[in-house]
């Protein structure tokens, strides 16, 4: 009995230990956000040790010129693999971590809203970067930019596999970060705690919810472009081999399609933190909520359409340009709001300089440099003279680090004592703070001086680089001393870390009702919030948010003549004052079209690119009738599984599974007109890597959609098959199913539309 | 043993205050030995490379964009430090003061305002901007400028004058005053041309004409490069730009329209024929009547010796970089596509490194 208890306590315990087997496993086969958000943040800071050194090596590299150090493909991989690392494996994957852990708890509820696919985001994290980094072995890490600018990594360019790794890596990455944002997007949907209406959502949720909307919509650009990538150097075919009418710049376009709403994604959640750090540490509301929650919408809409920002080299036309510029300059606009927003929340606050605060302020200063040489690049002709030169490293670097660095460290003080219940030591951290700040200038500022040294060169020779270099390098050492600094205050702070206590701060949001550390089931109670900081609310009953938060807004609740006093089962304000939201489509069902969402945007980049280059081929000789009839069967397949899904609800289970066979054979006609269709090109010698863009797009469109329909097989085979005993109960699946089912066919309108019509005119 | 931990671990935490500094002046001390490790002679092929010096009517227009930006961009961050320099000395919290302060929500007319203002600022930047984009770009009306083919290989730069006839590489001369049409391409992969001081930067990419118009006002020599990652030696893929009057550039042109020097000495001539029998002539041009080498994978060697330097930038022009050169290129440039001829004897390479120098 007693090992019963045992295991009972590990698997309860908040933190279980790692010295025994038991604990060990615990922590790995665990669905509990609050530990997958820990994993997440020792995963991060295992590759930010990574990533930091390579950081490292450059800077010494560069201190002089004409340095020996390193070698040139060493640097260049160090180069690569830096920008890589801290972009994929710390920076996303720490805001990711930290969002895993707080959102469930920050809108009441008491894990993600499918636990298990969390744990599957969480180690295609861990096993993406290690398959990234697992390229060392044969013989070289990619050497060709975090970028991956087409056509450098063809062949004969590069020759070893280095750049398959990155496509791979960063395909899985991909991945994971898409599963956790569906996941993220469903859970703050569905599961806020009652009277958590949207405007009254923490700001780190709202941010983490825009977020994971840019995450969904941006990556599969990334996801195309490493596929055609792997189809290029692997298939044969020529996307961005120029001499057979590959196109290098179109790379460029679907790279930076996800390379700019990545540059949010690295800073949104980070602006959720702030919005949360600085209010509590100036004992005031946050200044203009609605303003900095929609600024947040705004950029996340915008950050779609100024991708050509980073091609102002490329050879864009004037009116290319100007739109672009146009777009990049507006984004700039919610991006000040929030600055000023910030601001005018510490003023006339009484603010308490914490060190996480300090981290908070300084954030602000920094981010607002990297800010304004941001809206510099805008300025078209000054992009013509700062391009890849250590101007752009010097005005990132105060975006990422000076921005989303900053935050996560004020995030980590902030939030460290909710997480192990231990306080970091103030005093380790102001000294910390100090070198960290005075680190990160050094190292950086000095780059804003180097606007005609080129980016990724591994030396130089010109001599009055050096002082500035030089600076550099001695700055980058500090930061790695701050670094340090905030690992030995981490474990000191583990072993004998004073006692946090639930609220250590006087914080405002439900994360701080819970014991620290949380227990592992959360709230024993689901609260109830009827404003933005019902902490405040409890802590202050005299003059409650809800009493006067809603200035402007269109809600018009009377105010009660008594204050509820503060339940001791932490209930913020009288349950049942609002009802929680309802939902007519399952958690599942929305997971799937959040899903679609994702995929339809990789099927866009695949359309794009068939539609650019088939301005330059003639098509084969397509056969249009035939492929109509087939497309049919495929159309007629909606028709009988919408059938199936009515009968199944009316509990007709006989007829649901004859329709649902109906659908499978309709789906395999399809299919297997496809497949003759492919057997016929081929022997008319018309290969996906036959001379000419026709057969590499064609095959690769058709196919990925051949693909995406066999998938669809499979799952209504797998319903099928499960079926036997189901009920109108068990709709989710088979709606679901059901959903991508007629995705997929409503891809293919637009494939035959535009593949096979189009010949016609 | 544990005691002596123990106590260690005891004393470490008291000191701990004097502990960091230590550890940082240890480190402040040592630094200079690791950065200065392994250091190679130090040499600077180019004159100082400065944008905000401009030499050219298109970057005189760029660096004043640059200073107005500049200003702008000074205002918003001194508005920005001195609110949060006033927020630090009036509203930080005094100890036990646990009141709190007034709660202020938000204001509708600030918030416009201050997306009002910024936006309205961008306006007017995105107006100039327009108008810039515009003028940088447009080659001034009437001219007929001299047109320059700029192509970039993995790792050197080729011109070419099709008007002049002339083909050479790693260093690009052209006329004061006189407007010129930078025809922008690649051989291989993506590069990016650009003399900091002289116009603005262009991607060379491969299978596409990208164009520059610049007129140079003052002559003089300006360093130039690629600035797309394009490879193991992207470092070295630099270029220089000779300004002259247009004089002297029509002399350097018909000299580099005549076929190359015959050698005289007889190291040079033996050179020559070990040159000619070898497979130099494969990759490389050398222009002279019945020449074998026509080579066009790798730079053209009709005028060499009249370069500034060797390999882009990567050695000096002289004998003794030239023997290191042949010997084994990657020495100098890592990752160069010349294989090394570390068989040649030590004479044989320097009667190629004579020829070599004697093409002037």
């Amino acid at each position: 009995m007693a090992t019963a208890t045992i295991t009972d306590e590990i698997r309860t315990h908040p933190l279980p230990r790692i010295n025994s087997f038991e604990g060990a496993l615990a922590w790995v086969k665990t669905t509990d956000h609050k530990l997958i958000g820990i994993m997440y943040l020792i995963i991060v800071a295992f590759f930010f040790l990574l990533g930091g050194v390579e950081a490292l090596l450059m800077r010494w590299q560069l201190a002089v010129p004409q340095n020996g150090v390193i070698a040139a493909h060493v640097y260049n991989q160090l180069m690569t693999m830096h920008g890589v690392t801290m972009i994929f494996l710390v920076v996303m994957p720490a805001l990711i971590g930290f969002a895993n852990y707080f959102v469930p708890i920050m809108i009441g509820y008491r894990d993600m809203a499918f636990p298990r696919l969390n744990a599957m985001s969480l180690w295609l994290l861990l096993f993406g970067g290690l398959l990234l980094y697992f390229s060392l072995l044969q013989g070289s890490l990619p050497a060709v930019g975090w970028f991956a600018y087409a056509n450098l990594w063809e062949q004969p360019y590069t020759m070893d596999n280095g750049p398959l790794f990155w496509a791979v890596g960063l395909t899985v990455l991909g991945a994971g970060s898409i599963a956790t944002s569906l996941n993220l997007i469903v859970t703050i949907i569905v599961y806020r705690c009652p009277g958590m209406s949207l405007n009254r959502m923490p700001l780190f949720v709202w941010m983490v919810l825009v977020n994971s909307f840019l995450i969904i919509w941006a990556m599969p650009f990334l996801t195309a472009d490493s596929i055609l990538l792997i189809f290029d150097r692997l298939l044969g075919t020529h996307f961005f081999v120029w001499q057979q009418g590959g196109n290098v710049v179109m790379w460029q376009h679907l790279f930076w399609g996800f390379g700019h709403p990545e540059v949010y994604i690295m800073i949104l959640p980070a602006f959720g933190m702030a919005s949360e750090i600085i209010p509590v540490f100036s004992r005031k509301p946050l200044f203009g909520y609605t303003f900095v929650a929609f600024s947040g919408v705004a950029i996340g809409f915008i950050s779609f359409i100024v991708w050509a920002h980073h091609m102002f080299t490329t050879g864009l036309t004037e009116s290319e340009q100007s739109f672009f510029a146009a777009t990049s300059m507006v984004i700039a606009v919610p991006t000040g709001v929030k600055i000023f927003n910030w601001i005018g929340t510490m003023w006339g606050g009484k603010i308490r300089w914490t060190t996480s605060m300090k981290f908070a302020a300084a954030f602000i200063v920094m981010f607002t440099i990297g800010g304004i040489s941001g809206v510099m690049f805008a300025v078209v002709p000054l992009d013509y003279a700062s391009s890849d030169t250590y101007f752009v490293v010097a005005h990132f670097h105060y975006v990422l680090f000076g921005g989303t660095m900053f935050l996560l460290m004020a995030a980590l003080y902030y939030w460290f004592p909710k997480m192990t219940g231990r306080m970091l030591s103030e005093k380790l951290g102001t000294y910390q703070f100090w070198i960290f700040f005075i680190g990160f200038n050094l190292t950086f500022f000095p780059m804003h001086f180097l606007v005609a040294m080129p980016r990724r060169v591994y030396t130089y020779t010109n001599t009055e680089w050096t002082g500035y270099n030089l600076l550099a390098t001695f700055g980058a050492l500090m930061l790695a001393v701050s670094f340090l600094l905030l690992a030995y205050n981490i474990l000191q702070s583990l072993r004998r870390g004073e006692k946090a206590g639930p609220n250590p701060w006087n914080a405002y949001s439900l994360e701080w009702l819970l014991p620290s550390p949380p227990p592992a089931y959360g709230f024993v109670e689901t609260p109830t919030v009827r404003s933005r900081r019902p902490l405040w609310d409890l802590a202050h009953p005299d003059m409650p948010d809800w009493r006067y938060e809603h200035h402007g807004t269109a809600t018009s609740q009377p105010i009660p003549a008594a204050v509820p006093a503060g339940a001791a089962t932490a209930v913020a304000a009288r349950p049942g004052a609002v009802e929680k939201p309802k939902f007519s489509i399952s958690p599942g069902r929305m997971l799937v079209l959040f899903f679609i969402s994702s995929e339809s945007i990789f099927f866009v980049s695949l359309i794009v690119m068939y539609s650019v280059y088939s301005f330059h081929f003639t098509s084969r000789q397509l056969d249009i009738p035939r492929t109509y009839w087939f497309s049919l069967a495929l159309f007629a397949s909606s028709g009988t599984m919408i059938l199936a899904e009515r009968f199944l609800s009316n509990g007709n289970k006989r007829m649901f599974r004859a329709l649902l066979i109906g659908t499978i054979i309709l789906g395999a006609t399809f299919l297997i007109g496809q497949i003759t269709e492919y057997a016929k090109l081929y022997s008319e010698k018309t290969t996906i890597s036959s001379a000419g863009e026709f057969g590499t797009t064609f095959f690769t469109l058709t196919g990925f959609h051949g693909f995406h329909v066999f998938v669809g097989l499979i799952a209504l085979c797998t319903i099928l098959l499960l079926s036997r005993d189901w009920t109108a109960k068990h709709d989710t699946p088979v709606r679901a199913v059901g959903y991508y089912w007629h995705f997929v066919d409503g891809v293919w309108v637009f494939i035959f539309s535009i593949v096979y019509l189009r010949t016609l005119l | 043993m544990p005691t002596v931990v123990h106590t260690g671990l005891r004393i470490l935490k008291k000191k701990r205050v004097l502990a960091l500094p230590a550890f940082l002046g240890g480190v402040v001390a040592l630094w200079p030995a690791v950065a200065f490790a392994l250091p190679r002679p130090s040499w600077n092929p180019g004159p100082p490379w400065a944008p905000l010096d401009p030499k050219s009517g298109e970057m005189h227009m760029i660096s004043n964009l640059f200073w107005i930006m500049l200003i702008l961009s000074a205002i918003i961050f001194i508005g920005v430090v001195g609110a949060l320099l006033y927020i630090i000395t009036h509203n930080s919290a005094r100890p036990g003061d646990d009141e709190p302060p007034p709660q202020l929500y938000g204001s509708r007319p600030i918030e416009i305002t201050w997306t009002a203002i910024p936006f309205i600022i961008l306006v007017v930047a995105f107006g100039i901007t327009v108008k810039y984009i515009h003028d940088i770009n447009t080659p001034p009306a009437g001219s007929h400028p001299l047109d320059i083919v700029a192509k970039g290989h993995q790792w050197y730069w080729e011109f070419e004058y099709p008007t002049l006839n002339i083909t050479t590489d790693d260093e690009v001369h052209v006329p004061a005053n006189v407007p010129l049409h930078f025809h922008v391409e690649s051989a291989d992969v993506v590069h990016s041309f650009w003399v900091p001081q002289l116009q603005r930067q262009i991607d060379a990419n491969p299978g596409q004409d990208n164009a520059v118009f610049a007129e140079m006002d003052t002559p003089g020599i300006y360093g130039g490069m690629c600035y797309e990652y394009c490879g193991d030696a992207h470092a070295w893929m630099k270029f220089r730009m000779v300004v002259q009057p247009k004089g002297a550039f029509n002399a350097w042109a018909a000299h580099m329209r005549s076929s190359a020097n015959k050698p005289k000495g007889g190291l040079a001539l033996a050179g020559e024929k070990l040159f000619m029998a070898s497979t130099c002539v494969e990759c490389h041009t050398i222009d002279m009547p019945g020449s074998k080498a026509s080579g066009t994978a790798a730079p053209n060697l009709t005028h060499l010796a009249s370069r500034w330097t060797i390999g882009a930038g990567a050695a000096r022009m002289n004998m003794a970089d030239a023997m290191g050169w042949i010997h084994q290129p990657s020495h100098f440039k890592p990752g160069v596509l010349m294989p090394g001829y570390p068989l040649l004897s030590h004479h044989q390479i320097k009667s190629l490194a004579a020829y070599l120098m004697s093409l002037k």
